[in-house]
């Protein structure tokens, strides 16, 4: 039913139709007429004005010159007043503008109102049925969207695995330092081996420095005689104690009369250069931690990466995946974020140097992440990065000097792998390794040395090419394996030790065992070889050392306060240790 | 009462106050460039503000509920669009005092007592009387308003699916002045460019193109976008006092069913008796999925974090100098070359663009998550029957503007005293 409205009388209706459409109109010129002024305002803009440009250039070429000085003040004054002027035009016929269009409007309003006619059912149907079937379009349709949601979450689960919010593209980051491109492995290599500007250190200088975790190559092995009995607490052979401001579980390194430390907190990672002589700290490196859910053992702490220098520069990195380097001085050359991914119990992998090429290896809990980079020390340009089918490892590369040219040896699950130095490329790879590789690997004579709990100790030789897990084993051993110390060898015989105490001893050639014992002690460290001498580093600060070879002897010990993680550094008739909250230096110098 | 006369004290407390920073003394000609965005105000002439937005929401509220005349409240929506728009150049507006009060919350950033109020001044308004700010103190709901000439109705369906984007909205809002990324609220505003005669030609224009859209689809960024309107949305529903079509009784005259140009009035439901046991298995399997669609969303939003990057100056400045740095461009923009100047630590810098990223992905974690809630509680809102019947405003979508009142036969027989024509109708109706 509808009623309709009396429309005798005054089409008032159509009186604010026309009132709408002239208003419209006026509003439609002043519009025209705004614009006009907005376009020549912007054409009276100082700072884009042609003439006013130009003027400016000249006087980059003569800036005494002051009547050409005056006439550039002269000119933007006379611009700015105008485009001020202009501006206040526009304004005007902004509010212009609004007033019409604003009265169009209500007049539309009225208009429309006036016709309205009187409210009538909707003849399109009866309401609740309407709405009933409207409701039931709309649940369709909201149903339709959580479809969609849901089908959003499994694509971008699919497509995206382990999503990581931090860009990438905020890796190499040169501060300072010459190279800002990544030379290729075949460039680089050229250039260390004829430019002079590429400097490193020599490899007789390598063995004269404890230049990475676990020394020379990472080997283990230290030249020269050291102290065989000492006490700290008692001060008999203590050259100098110093406190180390952060904690850490890194291990020391010395080039010449430098010592280098790392420690961090939530705050700060921090790389501390102390002096050899009297344990002052001389500079302080600071590296701010890039924020990121670390997903870190207790037992790994924040600073458990051991850092490496190449006798020109020293690098440090963290288990927040930061990398730096540092000069002698503590000046930063470069800094970069590994975007370490997943890694169970931390990143605390060590790093390894190669003449000038910094040797990083980061294993993370998904094969396609982890890789081994090599990085030119002065620079922080990536030479080359190799893919490693690891899926993660605690372990530290180390560089053998093989017979046929050095290699980097890594140990992970399930592989020990073998990479050229000069490239990054893999020479050789054995599938024995497995579940939570933790002691790094050890060379001597041929031979490459890897363990790990619950696979053995494990010997290869170092010649082979491609897959050699089936024909390149020497021999295995299956008792008493570490799962954190790494071994040793001397090339007569490897040594092995437990975290639990139990040293070990295998036949180098052959993998018999030469003996066995119990120590008693816990131990995290590393054994250390120095002139026929085994240094072995227990837990709680004690150390025992031992004549190497095939009969447990005991020659000497030591004692600092604990706990003590760190592989000590030996050189130079100094043995450094890191202990609680301190480096101690033992040494039978005054 | 009360609030008149705190009203008054307020008012009275601004009168004669001055400017805490008057421009400088210049030769009479000299045309002085007013700032585009409005200077703040001084102590007494904001609580002016206050002032008035406290006594239009009082008005709203007594034209709407108490003396259901739409004239008068009509007449307090142009004021409060000349005043709080116009004038006031819309700052400060309840709307973008989302931003504020999120980052008030996340710590570090001062909320002044004025900008608080007025957020909170129109939901306590929503708690006690519905959505009268909507109707007559929003500016950009007034603006809207005096455009929507000829309102079509849209599909209900149709409106609920984009009604989502509100709630995006208010997430993502919420986020980034949360994460001190900015006030997208205050800084996407499609109708100041008309406010304050100034804007980017971007914003103008879709200003404009909603004012198009809203002379047929009434207020078109309210219904959809705003959010704000999600917060007055949910305290509505449980509004001490809402509108209602009819003062008294409801004859069921259908003469209110296209009243309202926002679709807002729902009709009687169906009186059948349910499948109670039906009714209990849907609502029980809807229940199973509110988590699991609380899950997709959130995992859905924190893999896209990545396209809120752009909004946050830190990082878009981080990935800048990073290219720069990179030798991916050759010169500079503004914002690096002032980071070098100043002396930039660029590792702290990246550092800093690397922990919003981790904030943004966390926040977008917990937005995607009330997306994924609010679509699950939308599907059993409407797998839920509620029992009407009479003709009734949905006190969520209803605007409180009014237009209502005069199609209802009840209302205007109690207005004019003419009960003929109602009586003529209730027995067209009881013959029917």
């Amino acid at each position: 039913m509808t009623i309709r409205q009396d429309t005798e009388g005054f089409p008032w209706h159509k009186a604010a139709f026309a009132a709408a459409a002239a208003a419209g109109i006026v509003a439609a010129v002043v519009a025209v007429l705004t614009g006009i002024f907005y376009f020549q305002a912007s054409q009276a803009d100082p700072q884009t004005a042609p003439h006013l440009m130009q003027l400016r250039q000249q006087l980059t070429q003569d800036r005494q010159d002051e009547d050409l000085k005056d006439q550039i003040r002269q000119e933007a004054l006379a611009l700015r007043l105008r485009q001020a002027h202009l501006r206040q035009n526009m304004l005007v016929g902004l509010w212009m503008l609004l007033g019409f269009a604003g009265l169009a409007v209500i007049a539309l309003q009225v208009g429309w109102t006036l016709k309205k006619e009187t409210p009538a059912p909707d003849a399109s149907g009866e309401p609740t049925a309407r709405q009933e079937r409207s409701t039931g379009l709309a649940r369709y349709a909201m149903i339709g969207s959580a479809g969609l949601l849901l089908a959003c979450a499994v694509l971008l689960t699919l497509a995206m695995p382990s999503y990581k919010p931090l860009d990438l593209t905020y890796g190499t980051i040169a501060t300072t330092g010459p190279a800002a491109t990544a030379p290729t492995p075949a460039a680089h290599m050229a250039l260390v081996k004829t430019a002079p500007g590429v400097d490193y250190a020599t490899t007789q200088d390598v063995q004269k420095n404890w230049p990475q975790f676990r020394g020379p190559l990472g080997l283990g092995i230290a030249r020269g005689e050291y102290p065989t009995n000492f006490n700290a607490k008692e001060n008999v052979s203590l050259l100098w104690k110093t406190q180390v401001p952060l904690p850490g579980k890194s291990s020391p390194l010395v080039w010449q009369d430098k010592v280098f430390l790392t420690g961090a907190d939530e705050k700060s990672q921090e790389l501390y250069c102390f002096d050899a002589k009297s344990g002052k700290l001389l500079w302080t490196g600071k590296l701010p931690p890039t924020p990121k859910e670390l997903r870190l053992n207790d037992d790994t702490g924040l600073a458990p990466n051991t850092p490496a220098t190449d006798g020109r520069h020293v690098f440090a990195v963290f288990p927040t995946g930061d990398l730096a380097a540092f000069d002698f001085e503590g000046k930063k050359l470069w800094s970069r974020n590994l975007d370490i991914g997943e890694n169970f119990y931390g990143y605390a992998s060590s790093l390894a140097v190669w003449q000038d090429l910094l040797i990083v290896q980061v294993d993370q809990g998904e094969e396609s992440k982890s890789v081994l980079l090599g990085i030119q020390g002065v620079s922080g340009a990536e030479v080359w990065r190799t893919g490693r089918p690891i899926s993660g490892s605690w372990t530290s590369p180390i560089v053998a000097p093989t017979p046929a040219g050095p290699q980097i040896i890594t140990a992970g699950d399930p592989y020990v792998m073998a990479y050229r130095p000069e490239d990054g490329k893999e020479m050789w790879r054995a599938q024995r390794l497995s579940n939570d590789v933790t002691p790094s690997p050890a060379y001597a004579d041929g031979l490459v040395f890897a363990c790990q709990s619950g696979s053995g100790l494990l010997a290869f030789k170092t010649d082979g090419k491609g897959d050699v897990s089936q024909t390149h084993l020497a021999w295995q051993g299956d008792e008493n394996l570490p799962d954190i110390a790494s071994p040793v060898s001397d090339g007569e015989y490897v040594y092995t030790l437990t975290s639990a105490g139990t040293l070990s001893a295998y036949s180098a050639k052959d993998g018999k065992k030469a003996y066995e014992k119990d120590l008693e002690i816990q131990f995290n460290a590393s054994p250390v070889l120095a002139d026929q001498r085994l240094y072995l580093l227990g837990l709680e600060g004690k150390m025992l050392v031992l004549a190497s070879g095939g009969e447990y002897q005991q020659v000497g010990s030591g004692e600092v306060e604990g706990p003590c993680y760190a592989t000590p550094a030996l050189v130079n008739g100094r043995i450094f240790i890191r202990g609680k909250d301190c480096l101690y230096c033992i040494s039978e110098e005054q | 009462m009360l609030t008149a006369a705190a009203v008054a004290v307020l008012a009275a407390m601004a009168w004669g106050s001055v400017e805490r920073f008057p421009p400088p003394e210049l030769p009479a000609n000299h045309p002085i460039p007013q700032p585009t965005t409005p200077a703040p105000r001084g102590g007494d002439l904001a609580l002016l503000d206050v002032a008035v937005l406290l006594a239009t929401l009082t008005l709203a509220t007594l034209f709407a509920i108490r003396l259901r005349n739409r004239k008068l409240m009509l007449a307090t929506m142009l004021f409060s669009l000349a005043y709080l728009g116009f004038y006031r150049r819309g700052c400060v507006c309840p709307i973008g005092a989302i931003g504020n009060v999120s980052s008030a919350l996340a710590g570090g950033y001062v909320l002044p007592v004025v900008v608080l109020i007025f957020f909170l001044a129109p939901l306590v308004t929503a708690l006690v009387a519905g959505r009268t700010f909507c109707a007559s103190v929003c500016p950009l709901g007034a603006i809207q308003d005096v455009v929507a000439l000829k309102p079509v109705k849209v599909p209900f369906w149709l409106e609920q699916i984009l009604g989502l984007m509100a709630y995006l909205y208010l997430g993502v809002a919420v986020l980034l002045a949360w994460t001190g990324s900015g006030f997208v609220i205050c800084q996407y505003d499609p109708f100041v460019s008309f406010f304050r005669l100034s804007g980017a030609w971007n914003m103008l224009a879709i200003g404009v193109a909603l004012l198009a859209i809203g002379v047929f689809f009434a207020r078109p960024y309210c219904r959809l976008l705003c959010p704000y309107g999600v917060l007055l949305r949910l305290l509505s529903r449980v509004s001490w006092k809402r509108v209602r079509i009819t003062p008294s009784e409801c004859i069921r005259c259908r003469l209110c069913e296209d009243a309202c140009p926002y679709g807002a009035i729902r009709p009687p439901t169906d009186t059948r008796p349910l499948d109670r046991r039906r009714g209990k298995l849907i609502l029980a399997c809807l229940l199973a999925l509110a988590p699991v669609l609380t899950a997709a969303g959130a995992l859905t939003a924190h893999r896209l974090s990545g396209a809120l990057w752009q909004a946050d100056a830190t990082i878009r400045l981080a990935q800048r100098v990073s290219a720069e740095k990179a030798g991916e461009f050759s010169d500079t923009t503004k914002a690096s070359e002032a980071f070098y100047r100043s002396g930039g630590d660029v590792d702290a810098l990246m550092a800093q663009a690397r922990q919003k990223q981790l904030d943004l992905a966390n926040g977008s974690t917990w937005l995607g998550a009330f997306v994924g809630l609010v679509i699950a509680l939308k599907i059993i809102g409407l797998h839920t029957r509620r029992r009407r019947q009479d003709f009734e405003a949905d006190p969520a979508a209803c605007m409180a503007c009014g237009r209502c009142y005069n199609y209802c036969p009840v209302h205007r027989a109690e207005r004019t005293g003419d009960y003929v024509t109602l009586e003529k109708l209730r027995a067209a109706k009881s013959n029917t």
